[in-house]
C-alpha cells in the first residue's frame, strides 16, 4: 500500500500548531474577561496541546495508507479510531483535485472522490505530490469509466 | 395568498422600523398588502405547466422568468399534499422530485384534487413508457392502483401507543403553555411526599428538592409527551392505504392533512423493519423504505417512507419481500466481549455521574443526594445484556441484514447491488477487545436518525472478512445484473 508524501506532516503540524495557539488564546480570554486564572495557564495549555500534536501527527502519517485494487480504492487511516474504506469504482460520481494555500507552497495536492452515499459521500486522499495526484485522478477516472461500461 | 401575508408582514415591519405616525404605518401596511396580493396574483397568472410527450415543463416567475423541463424518467417521487384549508376548497399541492438537487424540483401550489390525482398517475405511466424501465412499458398497469394494505383501527391504536416520537418531548415541554399551571400544581403535589419543594421558585429550591422535582418531572413529562405523540401519530396515519401501480407503490394518509406519495420500487436502496419494545410482544412491526430521491437536508421524515406503519410481523415481511425478495434472516450474535463492553460503558456513565455529583456536593450547600445515580447500578448488567441480545448481522445470498436496538429494534436489509462505500472502523476501546464496526453505506440513507446500515462491535476478523466479502458480492451482483 502507498503512503502519503512525508511533507504532509508539515501541513498537519501547522494545523495542530494553530489549534494549540487557539487553546492558549482561549485561556487568555477566560483570564481577561471571566475570572483570573493566571497568565501562565495559557502557556501551559499551549504546551500541553502542542506536545500532543507532534506524536499525533507522526502517528497519523504512519497509519495513513491507500491503494488502488481491482474493483475499489482502499484507504486506511486514523490514530484513535482506525478506519478502513473501500470505494468501489462503479460508485464514483466524480473526482476532484484540491490544493490549499499551504499545500501549494509545499507542492502537494489532495484528491477527493465523491460517491452518492451518505456517510462516505466524499473521501479525501491528502498529501500527494501534484504529479502523483494528477496521475491518481486520471487513473480513477479511467477505472470509473471502465467499470461503468462493464456494469451498465 | 402567500404574497398577501408577505405584504402584511412588510407592513408590520414598517411599524417597528419607522415608529412614525399611525397613518404612515397604515398606508405602508396597505401598500405592502396590495403589493403582496399583486405579486401572488401575478405569480399565479404567469405560472404555466404542461405535460409533453416525454417531459414535465413548468414556466414560472414574475421578475425572473424560468422555464424548466424534467424528463419523466428522471422524476423519482410525485407527492400530493392537502392541508385542511386546501381540502375545504378541493385543491392540493403537487411536488415532483428528481435524484439530484438540493430541493424539490417542481411545486404546483394550487391544483384541483382530480387534476393532482390525474397528474400523479399520468406522470407515473409516461415515466414507465419513456424508458424508466423498458421491460414493463406495456402500459397494462391500470390507472387505479391495486390495494396492498390498509391500516386497521386496532393497528392505528397500537401504532399510536408503541411509537414514541422524540419530537413530542419538545412539544410537551414548550408547546402547551395553557396547561402549565395545572401541570405545575400536579408536579408539586406528587413531588412533595418525596422531599420536593413547597413552591416553584428559584429561591425556595434547594439542590436536593430540585433533584427530586426533576426525578418526578421526568416521568410526568414522558407521559405527556407520549399522549402528544399518540395524537400526532393518529392525525398523521389515519386512513393509511398502500397500493401498487405498475412499478410504483402509492400511499395516502392523514386525518386533517391528506398526503399522498409514491415509492418507486426500482429505486429502493434498503428496507427497514422496526419493532418497538411495546409492539414486539404483540407481534407487530413496521416497514419503511429508503429511496434515493429526496435530497439530504430535507425534512428527515420524508427520506425514509413508511410503506406499512404497523401490522402483523408476518404480513410486514410478506410485503417487504414483495418489494425486495430476501430470505428470512437468521442473525449471528455479537461476541460475548461486546456485552462486557456495554456493561463497562454503562458502569462508566453511572460512575461518572456519581463522581460529578460528589464534586458538586462539595461546593453546593444542601446537595446531599449525589449518590442517587447508584440506584440504576443493579440494572446495568441487564441493560448491557439486552443491548447485546438485540444486535446482530446476517449475510444472505443477495442481501446483508443488520439488527440493533432494544427500545426500537430496527432490522435493515440492504441488497448487495445497492452498496456504495464499505467501512470498517475500530476505536481504541474496540481494538483492545478485538472488535470492529462494519458500515455498509447506501445512497441517501436516513443519515440523521438511523445512520448508515452498520454492524456494531462484531469480531475484528469477521469484520475484515465481511469487508472483503461485501465488495466481492457487489461486483458479482452488478455482473449478474448485466447478464439479465
Amino acid at each position: 500500500m502507498e503512503s502519503l508524501h512525508p511533507r504532509v506532516r508539515i501541513i498537519w503540524g501547522l494545523a495542530g500548531l494553530l489549534s494549540a495557539v487557539v487553546a492558549g488564546l482561549g485561556v487568555v480570554i477566560v483570564d481577561a474577561f471571566l475570572f483570573s486564572v493566571g497568565q501562565w495557564l495559557a502557556l501551559l495549555a499551549f504546551l500541553i496541546v502542542f506536545s500532543c500534536v507532534v506524536p499525533y501527527t507522526l502517528l497519523r502519517y504512519r497509519v495513513w495508507r491507500f491503494e488502488i485494487r481491482d474493483d475499489a480504492l482502499h484507504l486506511e487511516r486514523g490514530v484513535f479510531t482506525r478506519v478502513e474504506t473501500a470505494v468501489p469504482f462503479v460508485r464514483v460520481q466524480h473526482v476532484d483535485t484540491r490544493r490549499g494555500p499551504v499545500a501549494r507552497l509545499l507542492g502537494l495536492s489532495s484528491v477527493v472522490v465523491y460517491t452518492a452515499g451518505s456517510r462516505g459521500a466524499d473521501v479525501t486522499v491528502p498529501g500527494l505530490r501534484s504529479e502523483r495526484a494528477n496521475a491518481l485522478h486520471d487513473r480513477l477516472r479511467e477505472l470509473t469509466i471502465e467499470s461503468e461500461e462493464d456494469a451498465v | 395568498m402567500n404574497g398577501g401575508a408577505v405584504g402584511f408582514f412588510l407592513g408590520m415591519m414598517g411599524i417597528t422600523v419607522t415608529d412614525g405616525p399611525i397613518s404612515i404605518v397604515f398606508v405602508l401596511t396597505v401598500v405592502g398588502f396590495v403589493m403582496g396580493v399583486g405579486y401572488g396574483a401575478a405569480f399565479y397568472l404567469l405560472f404555466d405547466y404542461e405535460l409533453t410527450a416525454d417531459t414535465f415543463d413548468v414556466t414560472s416567475g414574475v421578475i425572473n422568468r424560468q422555464h424548466r423541463e424534467i424528463p419523466f424518467h428522471r422524476i423519482q417521487n410525485i407527492d400530493v399534499t392537502q392541508s385542511l384549508g386546501k381540502r375545504l376548497f378541493g385543491v392540493a399541492v403537487l411536488t415532483a422530485e428528481t435524484a439530484g438537487g438540493g430541493s424539490t424540483e417542481i411545486t404546483l401550489h394550487f391544483v384541483s384534487e382530480e387534476k393532482a390525482a390525474w397528474l400523479q398517475s399520468t406522470i407515473r405511466d409516461r415515466k414507465r413508457a419513456t424508458g424508466g424501465d423498458e421491460t414493463t412499458a406495456t402500459g397494462d398497469a391500470g390507472r387505479s392502483p391495486t390495494q396492498l394494505f390498509a391500516l386497521r383501527s386496532t393497528e392505528l391504536a397500537v401504532l399510536a401507543v408503541a411509537f414514541l416520537r422524540p419530537g413530542a418531548l419538545f412539544i410537551a415541554l414548550f408547546g402547551i403553555p395553557f396547561v402549565a399551571d395545572l401541570g405545575q400544581s400536579l408536579l408539586l403535589s406528587i413531588a412533595r411526599p418525596f422531599g420536593g419543594p413547597e413552591q416553584l421558585s428559584v429561591s425556595a429550591l434547594s439542590p436536593d428538592s430540585a433533584l427530586v422535582l426533576a426525578l418526578v418531572g421526568g416521568p410526568l413529562l414522558l407521559v405527556s409527551a407520549w399522549i402528544v405523540s399518540a395524537l400526532v401519530t393518529v392525525v398523521e396515519y389515519f386512513g393509511f392505504q398502500l397500493g401498487r401501480a405498475g412499478e410504483d407503490l402509492v400511499y395516502q394518509r392523514g386525518l386533517l392533512q391528506r398526503y399522498s406519495g409514491t415509492i418507486p420500487v426500482e429505486k429502493v436502496q434498503s428496507l427497514t423493519i422496526t419493532e418497538p419494545v411495546l409492539a414486539r410482544p404483540l407481534g407487530y412491526a413496521g416497514l419503511s423504505v429508503e429511496t434515493a430521491g429526496y435530497a439530504p437536508g430535507q425534512a428527515d421524515e420524508r427520506k425514509s417512507q413508511s410503506a406499512i406503519p404497523l401490522s402483523n410481523r408476518s404480513r410486514v415481511f410478506e410485503l417487504a419481500r414483495d418489494i425486495e425478495p430476501f430470505e428470512e434472516p437468521t442473525f449471528t450474535r455479537l461476541p460475548k466481549r461486546a456485552r462486557r463492553r456495554y456493561f463497562a460503558r454503562y458502569l462508566l456513565i453511572v460512575g461518572g455521574l456519581i463522581a460529578v455529583g460528589y464534586l458538586l456536593s462539595q461546593f453546593l450547600g444542601g446537595f446531599t443526594l449525589w449518590y442517587l445515580p447508584a440506584v440504576v447500578l443493579p440494572i446495568t448488567p441487564i441493560a448491557a445484556h439486552y443491548k447485546w441480545k438485540h444486535r446482530g448481522y446476517h449475510v444472505g445470498t443477495k442481501h446483508v441484514a443488520f439488527r440493533t436496538g432494544y427500545w426500537r429494534r430496527t432490522t435493515r436489509v440492504v441488497p448487495y447491488y445497492r452498496l456504495q462505500t464499505v467501512f470498517t472502523s475500530r476505536t481504541i476501546f474496540q481494538r483492545r477487545l478485538g472488535l470492529a464496526t462494519l458500515t455498509a453505506d447506501i445512497a441517501s440513507s436516513t443519515s440523521l436518525r438511523g445512520g448508515s446500515p452498520a454492524a456494531y462491535d462484531i469480531d475484528s476478523d469477521t469484520a475484515d472478512r465481511l469487508y472483503a466479502l461485501l465488495g466481492e458480492r457487489l461486483q458479482r451482483a452488478l455482473r449478474s445484473q448485466l447478464m439479465e
